[in-house]
């Protein structure tokens, strides 16, 4: 015999239970809750420290941008401090957007769309070539390897980036094409009109950052920007900051509660459209996400110009 | 209490792996029982905010003056309130809903599931009749399952209280569902019997 609490029941069990972004979107506000009982006495004696690491202006950050290929010295900060101080509204905004952010930058919400990213560094940065892996030191010495920015294609764990001088002069293009348990490397030097290709082990392109939060450098990791800004914004520490109008786009501002970090998404797709690390030098990266059109995915090839000549990978 | 399950999480949660344990068992069903009523897009800030008033006020939980999930659900229920016109939007649009069944009418295929479905404008249209009062105990009875002396701890009101609001709740709910029978699972109506379109309102 039923009765009409069990209609209820049917009823409520046609709800689904929470999806991941209701968990993380409470954990969020956990933290959040957290982070405002901390005392204050032992937020401000964070604040020295950091600045102490910072004046250290020791760079030694790796980052492997595109499928485990690509690495990117930046002077950035310790991070993964909690919001102090800001109400509980503005914590459940920031809450809700960062987990949004992470969520839009999530490897399955991404395996549809073509990321393009460039990243302007600053003077005296130097590039460095390895057969598995290129960094760039943002804070070098004056050098014939120095570099202005780096475009960034990827898609699907193939990815592409092409190196430019201040001046906008190419020297180096470096393709990273994903295959079963391995990837091909083809990269092209324009500096001395050479290429070569080699075969590397396959790095995962979801795999997790390889460093903490904090420390006086941030390790972007295998996945790029995109794991880079999911596992940042993991570390806490970031507020909703207003908008602001990037490339026509009124953007969502996020910021790293010393400074160190800014974001901007868009408040439709939750995508990001901008980050600025504020270490010792200032670095900057502009966000495309597009459609997988033929166009784009032919970004991702890197042609050998005629002429240039083969030599062995760097070792 | 009813149906509760001792966990790590039932004791005091001022320790943080005491509070994770309580989070990961009572979040989906905190979780479902507030989308139930005010629909996912507020349930998600809703649950949220749920857990990050308990943990901010997780000192104050005393396990001997109710149990974990009444109050957790306590918590809830007040969140809840505040966003009674969504819960009342919720309600109407349910009661507006026109089942997109279409069976042969001598079908004998009609299990529980099907009825409830024609079941739940009428149920929908029920509950947004009663009080908020009213409202708040039988859905703690029926979704969140608690005890009528968990339902007076989560509530903060007498056990006797909620024995007989609930009790009227119940007999206006079955007046409201009319012609329902709950053994046949059939409506003595024509026009909402299962298995037939409804036209619409």
């Amino acid at each position: 015999v039923t009765d009409e609490i069990e209609v209820l029941r049917l009823f409520r069990d046609e709800m689904p239970g929470p999806s991941t972004d209701a968990w993380a979107r409470a954990r969020l506000a956990i933290a959040a809750a957290r982070s405002e009982e901390e005392p204050a006495g032992r937020r401000r004696s964070r604040g020295p420290r950091g600045r102490r690491l910072l004046s250290l202006g020791v760079v030694v950050a790796v980052a492997a941008a595109v499928g485990g290929l690509l690495a990117v010295l930046l002077p950035t900060s310790p991070v993964a401090m909690a919001p102090g101080g800001a109400g509980a509204r503005q914590a459940r905004e920031t809450a809700y957007v960062v987990s949004r952010v992470r969520q839009a930058l999530s490897w399955s919400a991404q395996h549809n769309l073509v990321g393009y990213a460039r990243t302007v560094y600053p003077h005296g940065a130097v590039l460095r070539l390895g057969a598995s892996s290129m960094s760039i030191q943002a804070a070098g010495a004056s050098s014939s390897r120095t570099v202005g920015s780096v475009a960034e294609w990827w898609y699907q764990g193939t990815g592409k980036t092409s190196a430019f001088t201040a001046a906008g002069q190419r020297v180096l293009e470096v393709a990273n094409i994903a295959g079963r348990g391995e990837a091909t490397v083809v990269a092209v030097n324009y500096r001395d009109a050479t290429w070569w290709r080699a075969t590397i082990q396959a790095t995962p392109s979801a795999a997790p950052v390889p460093r903490r939060c904090g420390g006086p450098g941030v390790d972007i990791g295998a996945g790029g920007w995109p794991v880079f800004i999911r596992y940042e914004l993991s570390c806490g520490g970031y507020t909703a900051d207003g908008r602001q109008r990037i490339d026509g786009i009124s953007a969502i501002k996020i910021t790293q509660r010393e400074g160190l970090v800014a974001l901007w998404v868009n408040p439709a797709t939750y995508l990001p459209v901008r980050v600025v690390t504020n270490g010792l030098q200032r670095i900057q990266a502009d966000f495309r996400w597009l459609s997988p059109t033929p166009a784009y995915l032919a970004r991702l090839r890197v042609p050998i110009p005629p002429g240039f000549r083969q030599v062995r990978p760097p070792s | 209490m009813k149906g509760e399950r001792p966990t790590a999480g039932e004791g005091r949660i001022v320790d943080p792996a005491d509070f994770e344990a309580a989070f990961q068992q009572h979040f989906p069903p905190v979780y479902r029982f507030i989308a139930r009523r005010v629909g996912t897009a507020i349930a998600e800030d809703l649950a949220a905010e749920t857990f990050a008033t308990a943990y901010r006020r997780r000192a104050l939980f005393e396990p001997g003056r109710g149990s974990l999930r009444s109050w957790l659900y306590g918590i809830a229920v007040n969140l809840v309130r505040n966003h009674w016109r969504a819960e009342r939007h919720l309600l109407a649009l349910d009661a507006r809903l026109v089942p997109e069944i279409d069976l042969p009418d001598d079908s004998d295929a009609v299990d529980q599931r099907l009825t409830a479905a024609f079941l739940a404008p009428r149920l929908a249209a029920a509950l947004g009749l009663l009080t908020s009062d009213q409202r708040e105990v039988l859905l703690l009875y029926a979704w969140a399952e608690l005890s009528h002396a968990e339902i007076a701890a989560a509530l903060q009101i007498a056990p006797g209280t909620v024995r007989s609001r609930l009790s009227r709740t119940r007999a206006l709910l079955r007046g409201q569902l009319g012609d329902f029978d709950f053994d046949l699972w059939t409506f003595d109506e024509p026009e909402t019997r299962p298995g037939r379109r409804r036209a619409g309102l």
